[in-house]
């Protein structure tokens, strides 16, 4: 690690004598760690925060938006985490959840007005309605659409016995 | 000729200047690293999201954790809500009106110790209590639902239900990036 410098010269005699020139000490380890904790540090400072999805609701529950039928889409989940859509009063289909992109991009791109709802039993997982919204979010983006059209409501018993038997 | 004779030395450059600069960027690093101050008492494990999507912001956040007990992990684990406010100096007056008490002298917390309480244990009664108070208090707050993603919708729409209740209709739900 680190080496004495001395004179030269040395022997018997030089021992008693011997000058003290300098020490030096290689610090290359110390750089090594030092610059192995900086890019530590700098990796994990950015990448730390976590993401955000916004979801807007209607300030009251009790206003009605009013759409046209042939404009809602609506994606039920139901307590066993299966998906079905629909249009208006369309009776319900189930899907899987990679075909909810696709069903999405081909509504969107039909019918710009599209609002979707997605109806969510209470005991479904919470990831599927991230799924969905992400699905939304992406096919969105994709078709250069930024007004956020979406709403969540909790599936009632009239939902239930829709697709129950499905 | 000199030129002729003139002996290659070994090239040395000198990097005290690198070092310094390294040094100097890692405590900056290290100073400014906000460290994922977990909450060690539920985990979360976050819903997956692809879409590009905005960073969680660090003032004018009430964050909402929802998550499973780390205390009886074995049997079926408690479901519990922590409810955090990002600006320090709302956090006095919002926890304050939760009543929260020392665990160990039952007495009221004193300001200094809630001024550093990053998340309080709320009960589901309490959901409602907390959103109006934080909504008297800082109206520019923004909320975000910090949910496992393994959990039932319904512990997310109940919170979502008592926001909406009070007015805090724009929110957001933490999710990781894919």
């Amino acid at each position: 690690m680190s080496e004495v410098v001395q004179a030269a010269g040395g022997g018997k005699k030089g021992k008693k004598h011997a000058k003290r020139v300098g020490v030096r000490m290689d610090m290359t380890p110390m750089v090594d760690v030092a610059f192995l904790l900086l890019t530590f540090f700098m990796l994990t400072t950015t990448f730390n925060t976590p993401q955000v999805m916004e979801v807007s609701l209607p300030p009251d529950s009790k206003v009605n938006v009013e759409v046209a039928q042939s404009n809602l889409l609506t994606f039920r989940v139901r307590k066993d985490d299966a998906v079905f859509w629909n249009i208006g009063d369309q009776p319900p289909t189930k899907i899987t959840t990679k075909e909810v992109q696709q069903i999405l991009e081909k509504q969107l791109r039909q019918n710009p007005k599209t609002a979707t709802l997605i109806k969510i039993d209470r005991g479904a997982k919470y990831q599927k309605l991230i799924d969905i919204i992400d699905d939304l979010n992406l096919v969105q983006a994709k078709l250069g659409q930024t007004e956020k059209r979406f709403s969540i409501v909790t599936m009632d018993d009239k939902d239930n016995q829709l697709i129950g038997s499905l | 000729m000199a030129k002729a004779k003139l002996k290659r030395h070994g090239f040395r450059l000198d990097m005290t200047p690198m070092v310094d600069v390294g040094f100097l960027l890692l405590t900056f690093f290290m100073l400014t690293a906000k460290f994922k101050t977990d909450n060690q008492s539920i985990s979360i494990v976050l819903p997956v999201a692809e879409a590009d999507t905005m960073k969680l912001p660090d003032l004018n956040i009430a964050v909402i954790s929802i998550g499973l007990s780390t205390v009886n992990a074995g049997e079926t684990p408690d479901t519990l809500i922590y409810y955090g406010i990002a600006n320090e100096k709302d956090r006095v007056p919002i926890y304050r009106k939760l009543n929260r008490v020392d665990p160990k002298t039952g007495q009221p917390l004193d300001d200094a110790s809630l001024v550093k309480t990053e998340e309080v244990l709320l009960k589901k009664s309490e959901m409602e209590e907390a959103i109006k108070a934080t909504r008297l208090q800082n109206p520019a707050m923004r909320y975000a639902i910090n949910a496992d993603k393994g959990l039932s919708y319904g512990y997310v729409d109940d919170i979502m239900r008592s926001m909406q209740k009070y007015g805090a209709t724009r929110f957001n739900l933490v999710t990781e990036s894919r």
